[in-house]
């Protein structure tokens, strides 16, 4: 009788136990996949073609701004989530008075504001407050510049590498392989990299020898901003108002990180490739799409449920991807009423979703990189655009091998 | 009369329990009788001298041949001196021609990985030049001298050390010195050339020195050498040196403070760090620090862990005596051991030094960093921060 009494009290410990390992097991998703949602939540195409949007005449052009603004605006749930409310605001605004850009100041009380209204705030982590923190402020002056970057030609392709001050070795690889400047083909080719301030509260003054090579080599971009993840849409849209002033007729613009590998002569092929009208509004690399943000507070990606609530809308992997140059001053037009969004690759997708471009998915993008017994492979690099992630080392040896005359594939 | 039974009872126990004692007593008494045996002359039964074995593996081989060439009574059958017999073979101690005797000696060198076949190819080659020399470093006898292990990419990390824990300091009763020692990263092994931002670098702070050898894990050794070396001819008056990794967080406070409390005694043979012992080579291929069976065989002598310690100026002169009668090994800090052997020494373990980091829970808390020496690894930025964080005067622990 007592024995069996014990075995009872065993199994219901173990079945406990098993339930909770199971639970844990699951609640652990797989970083930065996108997680399918229910049907219905997810995000529709925009029936917006894009050509529409890209008419030029000016007059028509915030008339359809609107058209696709609304159609954002469907999108995003009227949530008590606060970039939730701060963007439907916007919209509500938009229908007073349309066109009217909303202010992003800075040195306001935006930021504490902002921290007043979310209940949950003290819990963020420490670099989504600063982000928060920092509320709306868009105008960080511009410390390196190469406004000569475009001059004399008509830039055919624009390389623009997000990097951080301290990876000299990461720039110089991609100087000497891929992001070399020149005519390849006949197709001009320039190259810059984005970097935040390099002094900050705790980081080595790295002021010096970045000013040293940006004279060397003439292709650093530094604005006085700290260079943190959650300050990347910041200098998304720093480089883009770059690019209105200096390199405005760049048909093409590549973005990425200093970390990937990208098959440059492949990528001028195939933009070469493309007629007239997908060139004009292209928006293509590896496609998220039916994303919605990480929950997880230990991942990178962490969005509070307090902050955002909703699907993503499909977009670009930040590691690289390709747009037409014709679209960079429209960008900067929608980015006037869509609020900074943590995640830099998310609010380009945002920005486009506001244009009605809806990013075209490409299978040579990987930026989840490729199985790994592929990964020195330099034939399979030949076949691909662009590949996350190679060491600097790395992108030396494949980029020989694929200029290799014998390379045999 | 049940009372006077029960004590029967207890008394029969005890007879029992005291003879089972008395049994074992005597039976483990006669297992080490004849060791001990009173007033007897201890007679051993095997042989008190080892007979020479030759080794197989081809490092120990080689170690052996060379340890020959300095042994004073076989010099003295040939004779010559120690120095004349070193001098007479010194072309084949110091070779750095390619040498293909390692193919058909070590047993299975065609299957071994290629940073293994570079570093027995040139096993005996230490004659590197160095290219970025600090002559004027030590002209004011550093009490400290920091000399950080670096690699040219990391300006980042060597800019957080000048800022933090690495500062020099120059008064009139104190002065510390800094270095950071880096190797070749040529475009022959991929990497990129940074030798202009280097160049840069180098002239802003006078801290770099470079010498002519590909900076790979297993050419840590040569550093260690060349290092040694340049001790010698440059710096041979500092009275301490802290050798280290440039991703480690050093409380020079501390450090400052300890060798100060140092009896003369103790700081002339002084080096200290987080001490192995006991350990051996590592046989799983995937491991960083696999050595296979083919070139060392045995065990390492205690050494203490490369990601910093610390010794005296005094017994760096003797270790850079003594590096040329050890032969390269491909782990530097296991070298170091085997030249401290050489001089009879063994490293000494102080708690303070934290090669394996604190405990998870205490890295945010200032004050667990008040009293270590040493903790591995931190960021750039951590170092800044943890550093900041110590210069506090209102820092209560």
């Amino acid at each position: 009788m007592q024995g069996s009494q014990c075995m009872t009290v065993v199994l219901a410990l173990l079945t406990l136990g098993a339930l909770k390992a199971y639970i844990d097991w699951s609640a652990v998703q797989p970083e930065r996949q996108p997680t399918s949602r229910g049907v219905g939540t997810a995000w529709p195409p925009s029936p917006i073609s894009a050509a529409e949007a890209l008419d030029n005449e000016e007059l028509g052009l915030s008339l359809r701004l609107n058209a696709s603004l609304q159609l954002l605006r469907q999108n995003i749930p009227e949530a008590s989530a606060f970039w939730n409310r701060r963007q439907h605001q916007i919209f509500r605004a938009l229908e007073g008075v349309a066109g009217n850009a909303s202010r992003w100041e800075c040195g306001g009380d935006g930021g504490r504001e902002a921290a007043a209204e979310i209940k949950d705030f003290s819990s963020y982590p420490v670099l989504y407050q600063r982000f928060l923190l920092h509320g709306d402020c868009r105008n960080y002056p511009l410390l390196v510049n190469q406004p000569a970057k475009c001059a004399g030609n008509r830039t055919f392709l624009l390389l623009a590498i997000k990097s951080v001050p301290g990876n000299f070795a990461a720039r110089q690889a991609v100087r000497e392989t891929w992001g070399r400047e020149g005519n390849l083909g006949g197709l001009p080719v320039r190259t810059v990299f984005l970097l935040g301030s390099a002094q900050g509260s705790h980081e080595p003054d790295l002021r010096q020898l970045v000013e040293y090579e940006s004279q060397l080599f003439r292709d650093v971009l530094m604005w006085d901003f700290e260079d943190t993840f959650f300050n990347l849409t910041l200098k998304d849209w720093l480089f883009l108002n770059w690019t209105v002033g200096h390199c405005p007729g760049a048909r093409f613009i590549l973005k990425g990180d200093d970390d990937v590998f990208i098959n440059t002569p492949k990528v001028l092929g195939y933009l070469g490739s493309l007629d007239t009208h997908t060139a004009q509004t292209l928006y293509t690399g590896q496609v998220m799409a039916n994303a919605s943000p990480f929950r997880l507070r230990k991942s990178k990606y962490y969005v509070p449920e307090s902050f955002y609530v909703g699907p993503y809308p499909a977009y670009a992997g930040g590691g690289g991807y390709v747009f037409s140059g014709r679209l960079v001053h429209r960008l900067l037009q929608v980015s006037q009423y869509i609020p900074f969004y943590p995640i830099d690759d998310v609010y380009t997708g945002l920005c486009f979703q506001g244009l009605g471009v809806h990013p075209q998915a490409h299978p040579d993008f990987q930026t989840f990189d490729i199985a790994e017994k592929d990964r020195e492979d330099p034939c399979v690099h030949n076949k691909l655009l662009l590949v996350h992630r190679r060491s600097p080392q790395q992108t030396v040896r494949l980029w020989r091998q694929l200029g290799d005359a014998q390379l045999q594939c | 009369m049940s009372v006077g039974r029960r004590r029967l009872k207890l008394l029969g126990i005890l007879i029992m329990v005291n003879f089972f004692i008395y049994v074992i007593v005597e039976v483990s008494k006669s297992g080490v009788h004849e060791k001990n045996a009173k007033g007897q002359v201890i007679i051993p039964r095997g042989k008190f001298w080892r007979k020479y074995t030759p080794h197989k593996a081809y490092w120990n081989k080689q170690q052996q041949k060379l340890e020959l060439l300095y042994n004073p009574i076989l010099t003295l059958l040939s004779n010559m001196t120690v120095e004349e017999n070193v001098i007479f073979n010194s072309s084949v101690l110091n070779s750095c021609v390619l040498d293909p005797s390692v193919t058909t000696e070590v047993s299975d060198f065609e299957n071994l990985p290629g940073r293994f076949k570079d570093f027995l190819f040139y096993l005996t080659c230490r004659n590197y030049s160095l290219l970025v020399d600090q002559p004027n470093k030590c002209k004011n006898k550093p009490f400290l001298l920091l000399a950080i292990k670096s690699l040219i990419p990391h300006f980042d990390r060597r800019q957080a050390i000048r800022e933090s824990w690495g500062k020099e300091i120059k008064s009139k009763n104190m002065t510390i010195v800094r270095v950071f020692l880096l190797g070749q990263t040529p475009p022959e092994d991929n990497f990129p050339d940074l030798s202009d931002m280097l160049k840069f670098e180098s002239e802003t702070h006078k801290d770099i020195l470079l010498w002519n050898y590909r900076d790979t894990f297993f050419n840590l050794t040569l550093k260690e050498v060349l290092f040694l070396k340049w001790v010698n001819n440059t710096c041979p008056e500092t009275q301490f040196i802290f050798k280290g990794d440039d991703d480690v967080f050093v409380n020079t406070h501390q450090i400052l403070d300890y060798l100060k409390s140092l009896t003369k005694e103790k700081a002339k043979d002084l080096f200290i760090g987080d001490v192995i012992k006991d350990a051996g080579p590592h046989r799983e291929k995937k491991l960083k620090y696999y050595i296979p069976e083919s070139v060392y065989e045995g065990s390492y002598p205690p050494y203490a862990g490369g990601g910093g310690f610390l010794y005296s100026g005094d017994l760096a002169l003797r270790l850079n005596s003594a590096s040329d009668k050890v032969l390269l090994y491909p782990i530097d800090d296991v070298y170091t051991g085997m030249c401290l052997q050489k001089l009879g020494l063994a490293p000494e373990k102080h708690k303070g030094f934290k090669t394996f980091d604190i405990e998870e829970k205490h890295r945010n808390n200032i004050c667990s960093y008040t009293n270590l020496m040493l903790v591995h690894s931190r960021k750039p930025q951590e170092m800044i921060k943890i550093w900041t964080r110590l210069q506090d005067p209102h820092l209560n622990c």
